[in-house]
């Protein structure tokens, strides 16, 4: 009996940190999955070729005016190049049935002070009547992979159409090179780097990977002497 | 003290690990090996004792369910495809040993060294404290809460099997699992 309630408060602990992580992937890892290439719509030069991007698509039956399903938009690349995850009751419309569309697009412009990582990916939604969001889904979350897992990171930006101008997200990393954003609207998404921030690249590693080998030798020496001591 | 000088020697080789897997560090397989090495390094140093039995067998298998139930309950409700396996089996090669260091250092040496100078309960916050924080170069603060809980149930698992054998098994096939569920 003690250890049905240890295993179930352990379950109840793993549950709530889950909750309390607002990852795109699980993060047990000791090594971080391998993800297929980045394919690209219209690749850049240099880039070897790939197969083409895919389509997230997603639906749900309408009841009582409201989407029933929670609906997860995700492509089918490994790992997902676009990921977007919509509530139950989030979406409002008239018809039986509703659908969620993400499309890779090439980008055509870029936001101001940044550059364009990848795709542009086209959300929107299709059913018989005019589609509202409701209260729940500003629980909605997109996630998009970058080509690179290089830091400082992208942001995600959006526009309600390819006629308005791009606009920051609030991002976090949401994997190695996976990042979120609370979904707005239908409309683009996109990851871009600012311009103005270089990441940072040492001259050398080897000095520090030399200087962390000879402390550990000396930690395991301490380590041995307090085991013999 | 002992507990003192492990603690440095696990930030050594985390620090090594950052130096050497650069923005890439999650998924760097050298990076990772590097880390596990010095590790498995400072284990055998403090001559850490992993008694394998069934019923530790049986409680890492239990607790690859309770690690990997919630994961696995949110996948199915929001209906994401489960990731296919190219690539799995030279990957799961090199986080088996990843994972294994990490819990014979963590739940076994690092254990043992705070148990026998505090004791276990202490032991096993540490052991949770520095699996939440040796995460963070990889991905971010974000995961401190799930890898802090998971790290309390490893190290649960650790107190209720007597050896580190049951949080090994337990690691590895979370990790596993937590291949497909994605």
């Amino acid at each position: 009996m003690r250890f049905a309630r240890r295993a179930g408060a352990a379950l109840v602990l793993v549950a709530l940190g889950r909750l309390l992580s607002p990852a795109a992937v699980p993060v047990y890892d000791g090594l971080g999955a391998p993800d297929e290439p980045y394919r690209y719509v219209a690749a850049p030069a240099g880039v070897a070729r790939t197969a083409a991007p895919t389509v997230g698509v997603a639906s749900s039956p309408i009841v009582a005016g409201v989407s029933s399903y929670g609906m997860s938009v995700t492509s089918a690349e490994v790992g997902p190049q676009v990921s977007l995850f919509l509530p139950p009751k989030a979406l409002a419309t008239t018809g039986s049935k509703v659908t969620v569309t993400a499309t890779p697009l090439a980008p055509t412009d870029q936001p101001a002070g940044a550059r364009i990582d990848g795709n542009v990916y086209d959300v929107r939604f299709q059913a018989a009547g005019p589609v509202t969001m409701t209260a729940q889904a500003a629980l909605a979350e997109i996630s998009l992979r970058a080509t690179t897992p290089r830091q400082p990171g992208p942001v995600l930006e959006h526009r309600a159409s390819a006629a308005a101008r791009w606009a920051p997200l609030s991002t976090f990393r949401g994997g190695t090179d996976v990042y979120v954003a609370s979904f707005r609207e239908p409309g683009q998404y996109v990851l871009a780097f600012l311009v103005a921030k270089t990441p940072h690249r040492s001259s050398s590693t080897a000095p520090l990977l030399l200087g962390g080998l000879v402390l550990l030798v000396v930690v395991v020496v301490m380590v041995r002497l307090r085991a013999t001591g | 003290m002992r507990a003192a000088a492990l603690l440095v020697g696990f930030a050594v080789a985390v620090g090594l690990r950052v130096v050497a897997g650069g923005d890439d560090i999650a998924r760097s397989v050298p990076a990772g090996l590097l880390f596990a090495g010095a590790l498995l390094v400072l284990v055998l140093a403090a001559r850490t004792r992993v008694p394998v039995s069934w019923r530790a067998l049986a409680l890492g298998g239990l607790g690859i369910v309770l690690v990997c139930l919630p994961v696995g309950l949110e996948q199915l409700v929001t209906l994401r495809p489960l990731r296919g396996t190219a690539g799995f089996v030279p990957w799961v090669a090199a986080v088996a040993v990843v994972v294994t260091a990490e819990e014979l250092f963590l739940r076994g040496a690092l254990h043992d060294a705070v148990a026998a100078r505090w004791s276990a309960t202490v032991a096993v916050v540490v052991g949770a404290v520095c699996f939440a924080l040796l995460h963070v170069p990889m991905y971010g603060w974000h995961v401190v809460p799930l890898d802090l809980a998971v790290g309390v149930v490893l190290g649960g698992l650790r107190v209720e099997a007597g050896t580190p054998f049951a949080p090994a098994v337990t690691h590895v096939g979370a990790d596993v699992v937590g291949w497909f569920l994605r």
